[in-house]
């Protein structure tokens, strides 16, 4: 029988493929293409879910990946972007699902690999220096836990979770945020957040309990302080909702690492509102809802911290 | 062995004949000598069954696959190379299937005395190789200096044959060692084959790296490492060492492309020493991935070309990406290849070191080949921003021949099939699966 990982691999991939062969000038042929292959995969993870092949984890991390992606899917005809979102969507997939954690942080290097290179393409030398930076940014904090793995020492906890921790932008752990986002198109911010994030907290939740919880909490809650100052300083809309989600994914990320799943449900709540957010910039009323889901996730997880 | 070698001498000398009749009956256009390139690959056709079939050689068949594959690649570059520069010296394709023998003899050398006749002849072979364009400065530079290190390699090889002739043992070693790891290229030792892969034609360096690396790895595996002490473990480990990291870092601040890719090929040699030192069962595939990487790396290099008298600097490849970008992709997945970047082959070989070395406890082994990766993909990450992130200023001349783009695209898909073999069969032993191919005549 056809095992998860593979599904994953080979459905979207397929998809990519297909897409990518509807002529560049059809593009209703693509949309309603689109639109069937997002039913479909979203009947395949059900499907999965019923069968108990994935677990409930795993179930609600690639669903909300595949509904954040949703706005990409129906509303723009980009050839590209639609062909190479399938392409990331099903690297994360596979990361989500992969079997150990080495393999898990070989699919999600090849996913931000593949991102990256999608906003190279989209702008000049300031986006390919930035690109440039983050490959080897990812390529040695990936590298250092794909090796940290195979020893056993204690004080190497710190750099297993490095790479969950710079995927849901963990502020201390992300320097790459703020250069990947400025000038970046909505598009590819919404696929950088929504192929990235659940990679990062699926990681996060392989990750072993933490040596000191202390320390972590106190990095943790320094993080959100500091990432609520620069919310309060950053003047752009679009760079605000992704500083707004650092403050509730820093405190979230406590929450996981010491084995509260209730953390990841409360992330993935705030990476959809984020979303919402970057969609829906043109709507000042929505922001307001946004900035009170935001409180109150940022209420609940400060009190369950 | 013997019948290989007499078969591919005959069909160099015939290579030879015919092309000196072309030229003396006038036909001395490039279109003319299609048919000796058919000859030559006959004769490296032909030259390999025997030595498929010898059941005594069965547990070096990867290494003359490997070889083979080298000489093949060599053969198309050369054809390539003849064709584009317009010019009608006929030695090469001989010179390449002598090569060739020599390599081979190389591989099954077991005995120092071997080794040291078959590698003299098999650099002054490289020597002509290098030098086959007479009117260039630069080339004959490069030919000059590698005759010389040839000569002072001999003299080394000779004094340790001949410590180990009188039972000084621990000077024969340390002559005999040094020796080979100037024969690799290892670091320090590096400059001349570094000058080498930039300035000589790609199929005389893909030649070098053969005779070098797989020859001269082949006798490290069968033969050198049973003179390995404790002390000489930890002296080439530190060599092994300098390998992965010095070549990358002097990569960093290269401005013509063409010595930038010669350093980050200058690794190999670090590797090939770690893997002789940790994991010879793994060396085959080592070499396997060697003979498809480097023709693949230098094929690329002199893909893209503005003018004739290109520099190969960095806004040369400005923009290359955008206009062939299947070629740049392949091309710069068979460098990260080369440099052991993840999901590449490369990094399976790594992957090994790493298993055996925490088996030996030495962890520092890990941190070190993941500086190594690191620092050999900062120039491949700068120039997959140039290639794909920057317009082009110039309008690119078609040099290349279509035969070109296919062989980097080969040689990137190979690596990566072998790359998938390797991950989705990781209950089986790779060296094993890989000798499953129809070579098993």
């Amino acid at each position: 029988m056809i095992q998860p990982l593979e599904l994953v691999l080979l459905f979207p991939l397929s998809a990519a493929l297909l897409l990518s062969l509807v002529p560049r000038d059809d593009s209703r042929t693509r949309h309603s293409l689109g639109v069937l292959f997002q039913v479909a995969w979203f009947i395949t993870l059900l499907y999965l879910y019923k069968t108990r092949t994935i677990n409930l984890e795993e179930f609600i991390l690639l669903a909300t990946q595949s509904a954040a992606l949703i706005w990409i899917r129906f509303k723009k005809n980009d050839y590209l972007l639609q062909t190479i979102t399938w392409l990331i969507m099903s690297l994360s997939a596979a990361s989500i699902l992969a079997i150990s954690f080495q393999l898990a942080l070989l699919f999600a290097f090849c996913q931000v690999l593949l991102l990256l290179f999608a906003i190279l393409q989209t702008g000049g030398l300031y986006k390919g220096r930035t690109a440039y930076e983050s490959i080897l940014f990812f390529l040695s904090i990936d590298l250092a836990a794909f090796f940290a793995v195979m020893l056993n020492y204690e004080w190497l906890y710190w750099i297993l979770i490095l790479p969950g921790l710079a995927r849901i932008l963990f502020p201390l752990a992300s320097p790459h945020a703020k250069n990947i986002f400025f000038n970046c198109p909505t598009e590819v911010m919404i696929l950088f957040l929504a192929t990235t994030v659940p990679v990062g907290l699926s990681l996060l939740t392989h990750a072993p309990l933490p040596p000191y919880p202390e320390i972590l909490g106190t990095i943790a809650a320094a993080s959100a302080l500091f990432a609520a100052v620069v919310f309060l300083m950053e003047k752009s809309r679009r760079q605000r909702s992704v500083v707004l989600f650092m403050i509730q994914s820093s405190l979230s990320a406590a929450l996981i690492l010491n084995a509260q799943i209730f953390g990841l449900w409360l992330c993935l709540i705030a990476l959809l509102n984020s979303i919402l957010w970057l969609y829906l910039l043109e709507w000042p009323r929505v922001r307001i809802f946004n900035i009170l889901t935001a409180t109150i996730i940022i209420f609940c997880l400060a009190y369950l911290s | 062995m013997i019948t290989t070698f007499l078969t591919l001498t005959l069909f160099a000398f015939l290579c030879l004949f015919l092309e000196s009749l072309g030229s003396k009956i006038g036909k001395r256009k490039s279109g003319e000598r299609t048919y000796i390139l058919a000859i030559a690959l006959a004769g490296l056709l032909i030259s390999s069954f025997p030595l498929f079939g010898a059941a005594q050689l069965a547990h070096l068949k990867l290494s003359f696959v490997a070889c083979s594959i080298s000489t093949l690649l060599a053969l198309f570059l050369a054809n390539a190379q003849l064709r584009q520069a317009q010019i009608e010296y006929g030695e090469v394709y001989a010179l390449i299937l002598v090569c060739h023998a020599l390599t081979l003899y190389l591989i099954t050398s077991q005995d120092l005395l071997q080794f040291i006749l078959l590698s003299a002849f098999a650099n002054m072979l490289l020597v002509g190789l290098s030098s086959f364009r007479k009117d260039h400065s630069l080339v004959t530079e490069v030919a000059l200096k590698y005759l010389i290190i040839s000569i002072f390699l001999f003299c080394l090889l000779s004094l340790s044959l001949l410590f180990f002739a009188h039972s000084n043992q621990v000077v024969a070693r340390s002559f005999l060692w040094g020796s080979l790891l100037l024969f690799i290229g290892c670091t320090p030792f590096f400059n001349i084959h570094v000058k080498y892969l930039e300035k000589a034609p790609p199929f005389a360096s893909t030649l070098l790296m053969s005779v070098t690396l797989i020859g001269g790895g082949s006798f490290i595996a069968n033969f050198a490492t049973q003179y390995l002490s404790t002390n000489l473990f930890h002296f080439l480990l530190v060599f092994a060492s300098l390998s992965l990291i010095i070549p990358p870092i002097l990569a960093l601040d290269q401005q013509r492309i063409a010595k930038l890719v010669s350093f980050l090929c200058m690794v190999q040699a670090g590797i090939l020493l770690l893997l002789s030192l940790f994991k010879l069962a793994s060396i085959q595939v080592f070499f396997l991935h060697l003979s498809l990487a480097i023709p693949g790396t230098l094929a690329g290099i002199r893909f893209w070309k503005h003018s004739q008298k290109s520099g190969f600097n960095w806004e040369d490849y400005a923009g290359a990406g955008r206009k062939h970008p299947l070629v740049a992709l392949a091309w710069l997945y068979t460098l990260s290849s080369l440099i052991g970047a993840p999901l590449t082959l490369g990094f399976w070989l790594y992957l090994e070191i790493a298993q055996a070395a925490i088996a030996n406890q030495l962890e520092w082994i890990l941190a070190l080949i993941g500086i190594a990766i690191v620092l050999g993909m900062f120039p491949i990450a700068r120039l997959a921003v140039f290639m794909f992130g920057k317009p082009t200023r110039h309008a690119m001349m078609r040099l290349h021949r279509p035969q070109q783009s296919f062989l980097i695209i080969a040689c990137a898909g190979i690596i990566l099939g072998a790359k998938i073999i390797c991950f989705w069969l990781p209950q089986y032993d790779a060296v094993s699966v890989f000798n499953l191919w129809p070579f098993t005549f």
